[in-house]
């Protein structure tokens, strides 16, 4: 298999696959779509980890990212949408929530590029 | 305990003696007559936030913005004087849709039905085949252009050729406490929007009063803007403003955030809604302005429709736009600082989900409030002494009509 995430994350590369996504939109459909086994499964998989990647992450400037500081960063983009669901709502959408798709992210913030 | 005084006491109401604590009239949230009237005498004659200057620093830049209540959008563009410029972007040889782009750089904006073709003061430049038009004064030609001013950043349209106050005037004081806040640096921006079935006032309610928060937000905002301290979430101040008001929202500085969220903190200080206890010192003095150790966020409405929601380190706006007695357009808009690093865009992102999730457990119940109240068997609504943003609102929307309120 190869190596997606920096040295010392592997822990972390079977999380690539599914949590490495193009944007905020298919990370909200991911994780409403996903049984939450499978949120707890990520959320409690990436914490061991989540604190030396932010600080080997602030090393980097967006824009200026390697492919794989780049899918590091796409892993922790996907733990911020997860967080909610494990931490506050105990299920993978809000409860009694209005619908994702009926106020959707019509500008979102680019996920990997530089910032002014 | 001196936190405890930090939550207000109950007498934000009596400040005011032009207003009363009893129950007020429910009518004005659905009846369609006074929808229309609102229409007229309201949001017709006001200014309208359409967006931000730094969205077109650059001479040509431009953005089309939809004012769903008018069912037509707006050109605002930044002219080679540098000003600017709001137009109609409807053609006036045949009336099409000028600018089909959402946003862009362009000397000249070309309809793609006939390609008369107009500059960025909106004058008419060329005209294919123009023998074809005998008699053609192109001088008196153009995008048709309405009045555009900017305040902080913000660009501001009136629909009136000539607006019936100018927008300082419009904004007034309560615009001038908001002066001098960094709303340039919020550059990084995210847009949320959608289609309600409620009337614009119960979106605009939704995001003014806290009492609701520890109970319908009772998993997420709750141990945020409530405590042991302040159970009932009352806010730390609200102060009326011409129509305009502010209400000055409590923050939890005992709160210790989730696991994740802190995370999301640590790297992104200051851009969480959930963050209490800021450094408000380099702050104008109009935000906060209790100076409660406790504050969280300033929630100002500038009446009608356009909510600012700021705090020390990223605002946010909604934006309301009525459609129907019952239905609303509501665009919600983040304004965050550029990450300095590859870390700050993981705070960002939660920051942005932790707001998306908080507000998708309101939509919901404003949805069943209007349902009930469109029956008329709900005649008159109950306010809490902190409800005072919403009774105010609704005496000005009163004071606008004519009616009692």
């Amino acid at each position: 298999m190869t190596q997606r995430l920096p040295d010392g994350f592997g822990a972390l590369e079977s999380y690539c696959e599914k949590w490495c996504l193009p944007d905020s939109g298919s990370r909200n459909r991911a994780r409403i779509d996903a049984p939450m086994d499978e949120l707890q499964d990520f959320y409690q998989g990436m914490l061991p980890l989540a604190g030396r990647a932010l600080d080997h992450l602030s090393g980097f400037q967006l824009g200026e990212l390697e492919a794989r500081e780049a899918d590091l960063l796409k892993l922790l983009l996907s733990l911020a949408e997860v967080g909610p669901a494990v931490e506050w709502f105990g299920q993978p959408r809000v409860i009694d929530g209005y619908p994702e798709d009926k106020f959707p992210l019509v500008l979102a913030l680019d996920d990997l590029a530089a910032q002014r | 305990m001196e936190i405890v005084s930090q939550a207000t006491p109950v007498n934000l109401t009596a400040r005011y003696p032009e207003l009363d604590n009893g129950p007020v009239r429910a009518d004005v949230y659905w009846q369609p007559e006074i929808f229309d009237q609102e229409i007229e005498r309201i949001f017709r004659p006001t200014w309208h936030c359409v967006g931000r200057e730094e969205q077109i620093t650059a001479t040509g830049e431009f953005f089309v913005k939809e004012l769903p209540t008018f069912e037509f959008s707006v050109i605002v563009a930044r002219g080679d004087d540098g000003a600017v410029r709001a137009f109609l972007n409807a053609c006036p040889h045949r009336g099409n849709q000028v600018e089909l782009t959402a946003c862009g750089r362009r000397s000249a904006f070309t309809c793609k039905f006939h390609a008369w073709s107009y500059d960025l003061k909106g004058r008419l430049k060329s005209v294919p085949d123009e023998a074809g038009f005998p008699g053609l004064d192109k001088a008196a030609i153009g995008l048709t252009e309405f009045p555009c001013e900017t305040w902080q950043g913000f660009v501001f349209v009136n629909l009136n050729e000539n607006p019936p106050v100018s927008l300082i005037d419009y904004l007034g004081e309560q615009g001038a406490d908001l002066e001098g806040y960094p709303f340039d640096q919020g550059t990084a921006r995210f847009q949320f929007a959608g289609e309600v079935e409620t009337n614009w006032k119960f979106l605009v309610d939704s995001f003014c009063e806290t009492y609701h928060v520890p109970f319908l937000h009772r998993r997420t905002i709750h141990s945020t803007m409530a405590g042991p301290d302040n159970p009932h979430g009352r806010v730390v101040d609200v102060r009326l403003k011409g129509d305009h008001r502010t209400t000055s929202v409590w923050g939890n500085r005992a709160y210790e955030p989730k696991t994740v969220q802190a995370m999301a903190l640590t790297h992104t200080p200051g851009v969480s809604i959930t963050s209490a206890g800021a450094d408000t010192v380099q702050l104008p003095r109009g935000l906060n302005q209790t100076r409660s150790p406790n504050w969280s966020i300033d929630v100002t409405v500038f009446f009608p429709g356009f909510v600012c929601v700021i705090g020390a380190g990223m605002y946010f706006t909604h934006q309301m736009w009525p459609l129907a007695a019952n239905r609303t357009r509501w665009e919600m808009t983040g304004y965050l600082r550029p990450a300095a690093n590859a870390a700050e865009r993981f705070g960002q992102e939660h920051a942005m989900v932790e707001l998306r999730d908080a507000v998708l457990e309101d939509a919901n119940t404003l949805e069943r409030m209007q349902r009930n109240v469109a029956t008329g068997l709900i005649r008159a609504f109950h306010f809490h002494d902190h409800e005072l943003s919403l009774r105010y609102q609704h005496h000005t929307v009163c004071r606008h009509l004519g009616i009692d309120p």
